[in-house]
């Protein structure tokens, strides 16, 4: 069964977030502060973590990038009052893999919520894509130019 | 909520502003300022020192033309004085400025006591007798036979300086033989009869008498006086007379006898004087000697210290040249100090004068600037302060505009994001609830309730901003009833019960059973209720992890007192009196961020004032606050 971490500080989201979670039959992990929801993520490692950028004391932002910058892999979907582009940049660079604003629909979230875990199903190591990735191109442009002069 | 990225860095956009408005509005004017002043007032010291260097020329102008005048005067007075009188001739003594005129003849300044020429040599019988007087007294010392001689000699003798001599050695015998009486009568006669009888080196007889007197101490007084008339008589003595009769008066104590030496001592000085011009005849060369030249144009040479105006002149056409000094102090105006050279404060009188200096008494010119320099500065200090002033309070209202502006658009942020916050957690149980996720009643019931809580958030935050948004129009109207002022609390406790029970408070509502009816009041029973609620959301915003509020109705006879009491952060005493500003949000120093527009208490301040009364704070950093409303029983109707 796969886990989700809820970092929300307003407590009728997120016990609305936690039950419907429940509901779609995930394991349902919450934390109202940024350090509760570090710490959680540490001790229960999650599959998925639904971060609410506006937190006491330590902002969903600072949480996401120093979650990253630890190397922590799971896919991180950002919730957000504000809906701005920039913002939403801000969110995505720092490492969200996916991105929500207030008032969301809860269909929507949930989709997303599956597609993330779909995705990472498929991909699980990002560095070995990436270098499949790269190798598939690297061949395609050399056959290309091999072609090419041949037909010159 | 206020979250790290709603927060608009307080720093260099409006820290750039602030500078160039200080630039601009203060250093930039007040330097232009300084600089006109510092100009004036250098131009203004200039035209100062330019008025007293005219000044001084027009003085020197004037000065010269008046001396000029003057001892032209003073020549032609003493030429026609002269003109009938044989050269040379002294001029009277006392005040007259003429000290002296004098001929030139074959370049050689006849001196002024030069006169009488040599006495005729003695006959031979009165030098063969005054021989053997000599040899009688000197060689063979018989006095008696050298008196003798000498007595023929004095009988034999034709002329005054003959018998003189005659008599002198009478009484020089005398007194070598010891007869001192008989000698002071001979010396005493000689004073009266000698006086103007003078011996070939220009000595006068009347003088060796009162010598020998004062030498061989007979009858001083006499003799002292009989110098001190001479002094006071006679003019231009010989030099030798001059130092003898200084030196025979050097012991003399009366004050006659140190007036005498006072005049011989400035004598002696014009002696000196003349003799030095004598013998520095060619300076006089130095003075254009105008022959023919008309009357005025005499050009006067500056002669020693305490100089003489000398000039060359002569009583008639034709006639030859004479030298005539005047003494400078008997013609110089008052405080005014010629010189015969250049010092450092001097000025060349110039024109018709050679050599002549002038020095002007100290503090003669003053540059006296037409604005006094106090004025000036006190003038730039008042401007500069007012300038300071200016652009004090300049700054201070663009820099409290500029923090309003800046929580004016926290304010968006934060009502944008309240609101957001309150629709979502709407719609998300309205969803579940619609999706049928929900199977117990329990369950669902609470969702309906949260639903409704979130809405009256809601509903009191667009109550907040509306009614704000009236006030700042002026266009908030209250709508007075009769109402009982312990409904009103009681509605605002019960108000807030679910979403504080919620968020785990105890809320203590102390209102006694049996109110009296003086808490029946006119007022706007929504907006007391709005305002109380503001305090108990604030309570529970700032309550960090205390969770006891205390809500009180108190009332004495003039007043009821509606008071908001937490245990939470408090708030620092700098922040007490601004925490009602509009906007304005404490920063907290741990970095708790509490979500809220800046609104409430403003609110809440407005409407109780609205009412009468006075909303009061009380707080204690980490001890918590006590808001207080109190409110005026008994109002008059109507208040809007």
């Amino acid at each position: 069964m796969s886990t989700v971490l809820v970092i929300e500080d307003d407590a009728a989201i997120l016990r609305g977030l936690a039950d419907n979670l429940l509901h779609e039959g995930y394991e349902v992990l919450t934390a109202t502060t940024g350090e509760a929801g570090y710490d959680l993520q540490k001790t229960r490692k999650p599959d998925l973590i639904i971060l609410d950028l506006m937190l006491p004391r330590m902002s969903g932002l600072e949480l996401c990038r120093k979650l990253r910058g630890e190397g922590v892999q799971t896919p991180v979907l950002m919730l957000t009052a504000r809906s701005e582009e920039s913002d939403r940049v801000i969110g995505l660079d720092l490492g969200a893999d996916d991105y929500v604003t207030k008032p969301f629909s809860l269909r929507e979230l949930m989709a997303r919520v599956r597609a993330l875990f779909a995705a990472f199903m498929r991909l699980p190591n990002c560095r070995t894509s990436c270098a499949l990735a790269m190798w598939r191109w690297i061949s395609g442009a050399t056959l290309c130019g091999v072609a090419a002069g041949w037909w010159k | 909520m206020q979250s790290r990225m709603l927060r608009v860095n307080p720093g260099d956009p409006r820290r750039k502003r602030q500078i160039i408005l200080l630039l601009s509005a203060i250093l930039i004017p007040t330097a232009v300022l300084i600089t006109f002043a510092i100009r004036l007032s250098r131009q203004d010291a200039e035209l100062a020192e330019k008025r007293v260097a005219d000044e001084r020329r027009d003085a020197l102008d004037q000065l010269r033309r008046e001396l000029s005048a003057r001892l032209e005067a003073i020549k032609l007075r003493e030429l026609s004085r002269l003109s009938g009188e044989s050269f040379p001739a002294t001029a009277p003594t006392g005040d007259f400025p003429v000290l002296f005129v004098a001929a030139l003849v074959q370049n050689r300044l006849v001196l002024p006591w030069n006169t009488p020429p040599r006495p005729e040599t003695p006959s031979s019988q009165v030098a063969q007798y005054q021989k053997q007087g000599e040899e009688r007294e000197f060689l063979g010392d018989d006095f008696s036979g050298a008196y003798a001689a000498y007595d023929q000699a004095h009988v034999a003798g034709r002329n005054p300086a003959d018998q003189c001599a005659a008599t002198l050695s009478k009484a020089r015998v005398l007194v070598k033989a010891d007869i001192k009486p008989e000698a002071a009568a001979l010396y005493l006669s000689m004073l009266d009869e000698c006086g103007s009888v003078q011996d070939a080196d220009g000595m006068s007889f009347g003088l060796y008498a009162a010598e020998r007197l004062i030498s061989l101490d007979l009858n001083v007084k006499p003799a002292r006086q009989y110098i001190i008339n001479r002094v006071r008589s006679l003019r231009w003595l010989p030099p030798v007379q001059t130092y003898l009769m200084r030196s025979l008066l050097q012991d003399a104590t009366d004050p006659d006898a140190k007036g005498a030496s006072d005049v011989l001592n400035s004598e002696i000085h014009d002696v000196e004087q003349i003799l030095a011009l004598a013998n520095d005849l060619n300076r006089l060369g130095r003075i254009d000697f105008p022959f023919h030249a008309s009357p005025g144009k005499s050009v006067w040479l500056a002669y020693g210290d305490e100089p003489w105006f000398v000039t060359m002149t002569s009583t008639a056409s034709f006639a030859p040249p004479v030298i005539m000094a005047i003494s400078s102090r008997k013609v110089s105006p008052p405080g005014v100090t010629f010189l015969a050279g250049k010092t450092e404060k001097s000025a060349p009188l110039g024109e018709g004068f050679v050599d002549l200096e002038v020095e002007w008494p100290a503090g003669r010119f003053v540059p006296a600037t037409s604005v006094p320099r106090a004025l000036y500065a006190g003038g730039i200090g008042l401007i500069l302060g007012v300038t300071f002033l200016a652009g004090y309070l300049l700054l201070r209202d663009v820099s409290r505009e500029m923090e309003v502006a800046e929580m004016r658009s926290h304010f968006v942020a934060s009502v944008s994001h309240e609101l957001k916050t309150s629709l979502t957690a709407i719609r998300m149980f309205a969803e579940t609830l619609a999706m049928g996720r929900v199977a117990d009643e329990q369950t669902r019931s609470e969702y309906l309730q949260t639903d409704v809580s979130e809405s009256e958030r809601l509903s009191r935050l667009v109550d907040n901003v509306l009614d704000f948004s009236r006030i700042e129009r002026g266009k908030k109207i209250y709508r007075m009833q009769r109402v009982f002022l312990p409904d009103i609390v009681r509605a605002a406790a019960k108000a807030m019960q679910y979403p504080l029970t919620q968020h785990g408070f105890a809320l203590t509502v102390s209102i006694e059973d049996q109110c009296p009816s003086v808490l029946s009041i006119v007022a706007d029973a929504d907006a007391l209720e709005q305002a109380v609620l503001n305090l108990l959301a604030n309570a529970v915003k700032y309550s960090g992890d205390a969770r006891d509020i205390d809500l009180r109705l108190d009332h004495s006879d003039s007043e009821a007192i509606i008071q908001v009491i937490d245990r939470g952060i408090g708030i620092a005493p700098e922040d007490q009196h601004r925490i009602f500003e509009k906007f304005y949000r404490v920063r907290s120093s741990h970095s708790e961020r509490v979500p809220g527009t800046g609104l409430g208490l403003t609110l809440a301040t407005h409407i109780v004032k609205a009412h009468g009364g006075s909303l009061k704070v009380a707080s204690e950093p980490g001890r918590g606050s006590t808001f207080s409303i109190i409110l005026p029983l008994n109002l008059p109707e109507a208040k809007a």
